[in-house]
C-alpha cells in the first residue's frame, strides 16, 4: 500500500515512467510476435521436411525437366527411400504478384498421397477441418488449406476459381501453421492439365506422368548420403534438397529474426532503464529525509534496498503489463487486416506474454537496483539533515 | 535515579573535516526512568551528541553503554537492531513518513522486527490511543497539525518500548499551546511508563519539565542541573 501512495504521489513521474517501459516493452512483444509467427511456420517447414528429400524441377520456358515416371522409379529404387510422394505444384493466381503468403494449386495423386500420410512423420499429417477428401476419378474439385479459404473466402460447397477452371470445394484443411496452409489440393490430372495448357510442345507431347516436385520419404538419419546419391542418379536440371539443409537454412532465417528479437529487446532495455533509473534517482532524493527516519527508528540496509526495489519492479510490471496490453490490442487490429490477406503475421503466445512480462518486471528491478542501493547506503545523520 | 544507569557516554570526542571539533570530551550519565535535558547555544554540539547517544553516529573517541550494552564497540550491522529495540526517536519537524497513514507510522518500527508480532497495528492503534489521537488513526501527516504530528511521532518512538527515548527539539516546530501539551504528555508518560527521555533543546520552556539538564558549550558538557 506504501509503495502505491508513494508512486501515486509521484503520479506523473511515474505515469511517464511505466509509459516508457510500455512502449519498449509495445515493440518487444510485436517483433517477438512477428518472430514466433515466423518461427512457427519455420518449425513447421522443418517438421514437415524432416524425413523427406525434396526433389524440384527448376523450371524453364519448355518446362522439359519435369520430373517423369523414370525419375521416380529411379528415387522409389534407391534403398533407404520409403516412398515418393509427387506434386504438381503451380501459383494459384498467376496475376498475384507478392503475396506475403503465396498460394499455390497442388495437383496431388489420392492413393500416392494417402500413403505418404499414412508413413510420414506426424508433424507432417494434414487434417480435415470440414468436409472431406474427394473420391477416386472425381476431378475438378479441391480441398483447401486453411489461408486460401480464409483469403478466399471458400467454404465446402463453394467454387473455387483458379488458372481459369473452377473447382468445387470438398473439403478445408485444418491450420498447420505451416506451407500446406497456403495450398489448393486438386487432383493430379487436373493440374497436369492447367500445367500443359501452357507449354503447346508439352501439350503434343501427351505426357501421362509428368510432376513438378517429388518428395523422397527416407529412413531418418539418410538424409545426406541419399541426397547425394540422388543427384548422381537422377539427369541433371533437378534441385534437391536434404532434410538437413533444410533445417539448416530454417535454422539461419530463425537466427535472423532472433536476432531482431534480440535487438528490439535491447533497445527496450535501454529506453527503459534509464527512465526507471531517472525516476528512482528522483525518488531517493525526493525521501532522503524520509530514509533517514526510517534508518533512525532501526530500519537496516535490506529493508530499505528492499522497499525502492519493490517500488522498481511494480513500475516495471505496470508498465509491462501496459505495454502487452498495446501489443495485444495492436496485434489483433494487425492480425484482422493480415487476414484479410490469408495469414496473419503475428502469433502472441503465452510463452512471449510470460516473456514479456517477466522481462519488463526484471528490467524494473534490475534498473532500480543502484538507486535502491544507494538509499540503503545512505548516512542517516546526513539523510536526516536533508529537508 | 536507580544505582545502574541506563545511559553512559563518557569522554566523546567528535571532529569533523577542516578541523571542526562538534564534541571534545563530552560525558553524561542516564538514569532510568528520568527526563533528562541537553541545552545550549546553536553549535554547541547537541545534536551530534543525540546523533552519537542514538548510534546513528560514531564518535572518534570515548564510549557510550546503553542498558549495559557498550554500542561504540558493536560493528555498523548490529546498529539497526540497537536502534530497533533499545531506542525511540522524535526530531524536530518533518518527523512522520508523509505516504503512511498515522497508524503505519506508529506501526513502522514493529514492521522492521524480525520475528515480527503478531498484530502490529493492534500495538500501534493503543500507542495512538494512549496519545490521545485514537480519532486519527488513518489520517496521513498532512492532514495532521504539527502538535499532532509530534504526538504520532512520540507513539511511534515508544510503540517498541524502547529503554531509550531521543528527542531532538521535539517543540522546535510548535506553538506554546502545543508545545507545552507535548511535554504535558512526555512527562505523564515517564510516569505512567517508567519511560525515559533525553530532550536536545535550546527552549527553557522544554527545560521546566526535565529532572536534570545538562548544559552544553563548545563540545563539553559543563554542568548539570536541576530542572
Amino acid at each position: 500500500m506504501e509503495i502505491l501512495r508513494n508512486l501515486y504521489r509521484r503520479r506523473l513521474r511515474t505515469g511517464l515512467t511505466v509509459l516508457g517501459i510500455a512502449v519498449g516493452i509495445l515493440a518487444f512483444t510485436v517483433m517477438g510476435a512477428m518472430a514466433e509467427k515466423f518461427n512457427r511456420l519455420i518449425a513447421g517447414g522443418e517438421a514437415y521436411f524432416a524425413n523427406r528429400i525434396a526433389v524440384h524441377s527448376t523450371g524453364g520456358a519448355l518446362r522439359l525437366n519435369l520430373l517423369g515416371p523414370e525419375e521416380i522409379e529411379v528415387m522409389k529404387r534407391t534403398p533407404g527411400v520409403r516412398h515418393v510422394e509427387t506434386h504438381i505444384m503451380m501459383a494459384l493466381d498467376e496475376t498475384a504478384g507478392f503475396e506475403l503468403a503465396p498460394r499455390f494449386l497442388v495437383g496431388i495423386d489420392l492413393p500416392n498421397f494417402a500413403r505418404a500420410q499414412l508413413i510420414g512423420d506426424e508433424a507432417a499429417q494434414l487434417r480435415l477441418a470440414r468436409g472431406g477428401w474427394w473420391r477416386p476419378g472425381e476431378r475438378q474439385v479441391a480441398v483447401l488449406g486453411s489461408a486460401v479459404a480464409h483469403k478466399m473466402k471458400l467454404d465446402v460447397g463453394d467454387t473455387l476459381h483458379a488458372r481459369g477452371r473452377d473447382f468445387r470445394v470438398v473439403g478445408v484443411l485444418q491450420e498447420t501453421l505451416s506451407l500446406p496452409d497456403g495450398w489448393a489440393l486438386i487432383p493430379e490430372e487436373d493440374a497436369r492439365e492447367i500445367l500443359f495448357d501452357g507449354s503447346a510442345l508439352l501439350r503434343e507431347m501427351g505426357l501421362d506422368g509428368a510432376w513438378t516436385n517429388a518428395y523422397a520419404l527416407i529412413e531418418p538419419g539418410l538424409g545426406e548420403a541419399l541426397t547425394d546419391q540422388l543427384a548422381h542418379s537422377l539427369r541433371r536440371g533437378y534441385l534437391l534438397h536434404s532434410p538437413e539443409q533444410l533445417a539448416k537454412a530454417a535454422g539461419t532465417a530463425s537466427s535472423l529474426l532472433n536476432t531482431a528479437i534480440l535487438g528490439s529487446g535491447a533497445i527496450a532495455v535501454i529506453v527503459g532503464s534509464l527512465a526507471v533509473i531517472n525516476t528512482m534517482f528522483f525518488a531517493v532524493g525526493e525521501r532522503t529525509r524520509e530514509i533517514g527516519i526510517k534508518k533512525a527508528i532501526g530500519a537496516g540496509r535490506w529493508a530499505i534496498l528492499r522497499e525502492f526495489l519493490a517500488e522498481s519492479v511494480l513500475i516495471g510490471l505496470m508498465g509491462g503489463l501496459l505495454g502487452l496490453g498495446a501489443a495485444a490490442g495492436l496485434i489483433a487490429a494487425l492480425n484482422g487486416y493480415a487476414a484479410q490477406e490469408g495469414t496473419p503475421v503475428f502469433l502472441l503466445t503465452p510463452r512471449l506474454a510470460a516473456g514479456a512480462l517477466g522481462f519488463a518486471t526484471l528490467l524494473g528491478g534490475l534498473a532500480g537496483a543502484w538507486p535502491a542501493w544507494r538509499a540503503a547506503n545512505l548516512d542517516p545523520v546526513e539523510a536526516l539533515r536533508a529537508i | 535515579m536507580s544505582a545502574q544507569p541506563l545511559l553512559e557516554a563518557e569522554g566523546l570526542v567528535k571532529e569533523y573535516p577542516m578541523g571542526v571539533r562538534a564534541l571534545d570530551g563530552a560525558s553524561l550519565t542516564v538514569g532510568r526512568g528520568e527526563i533528562v535535558g541537553i541545552m545550549g547555544r546553536s553549535g554547541s554540539g547537541k545534536s551530534t551528541l543525540l546523533h552519537i547517544l542514538g548510534c546513528l553516529d560514531r564518535p572518534d573517541a570515548g564510549r557510550v553503554c546503553i542498558d549495559g550494552i557498550e554500542v561504540t564497540r558493536l560493528p555498523d550491522s548490529a546498529l539497526p537492531a540497537i536502534r530497533l529495540r533499545r531506542l525511540g526517536f522524535v526530531f524536530q519537524a518533518h518527523n512522520l513518513v508523509p505516504s503512511l497513514t498515522a497508524l503505519e507510522n506508529v506501526a513502522l518500527p514493529l514492521r522492521y522486527l524480525r520475528p515480527r508480532p503478531a498484530n502490529p497495528y493492534a500495538q500501534a492503534k493503543a500507542m495512538l490511543e494512549a496519545v490521545g489521537l485514537g480519532d486519527r488513526l488513518h489520517h496521513l501527516p498532512g492532514q495532521l497539525s504539527g502538535g499532532q504530528q509530534q504526538r504520532v511521532a512520540i507513539a511511534r518512538a515508544l510503540v517498541n518500548s524502547p529503554a531509550l527515548v531521543l528527542a531532538d527539539e521535539p517543540t522546535g516546530a510548535l506553538d506554546s499551546q502545543s508545545a507545552r501539551a507535548l511535554l504535558r504528555l512526555m512527562r505523564r508518560l515517564c510516569q505512567e511508563r517508567g519511560q525515559t527521555f533525553v530532550v536536545v533543546t535550546h527552549d527553557p520552556v522544554v527545560g521546566q519539565v526535565c529532572d536534570r539538564i545538562y548544559h552544553m558549550e563548545d563540545g563539553r558538557v559543563l554542568s548539570t542541573a536541576a530542572g
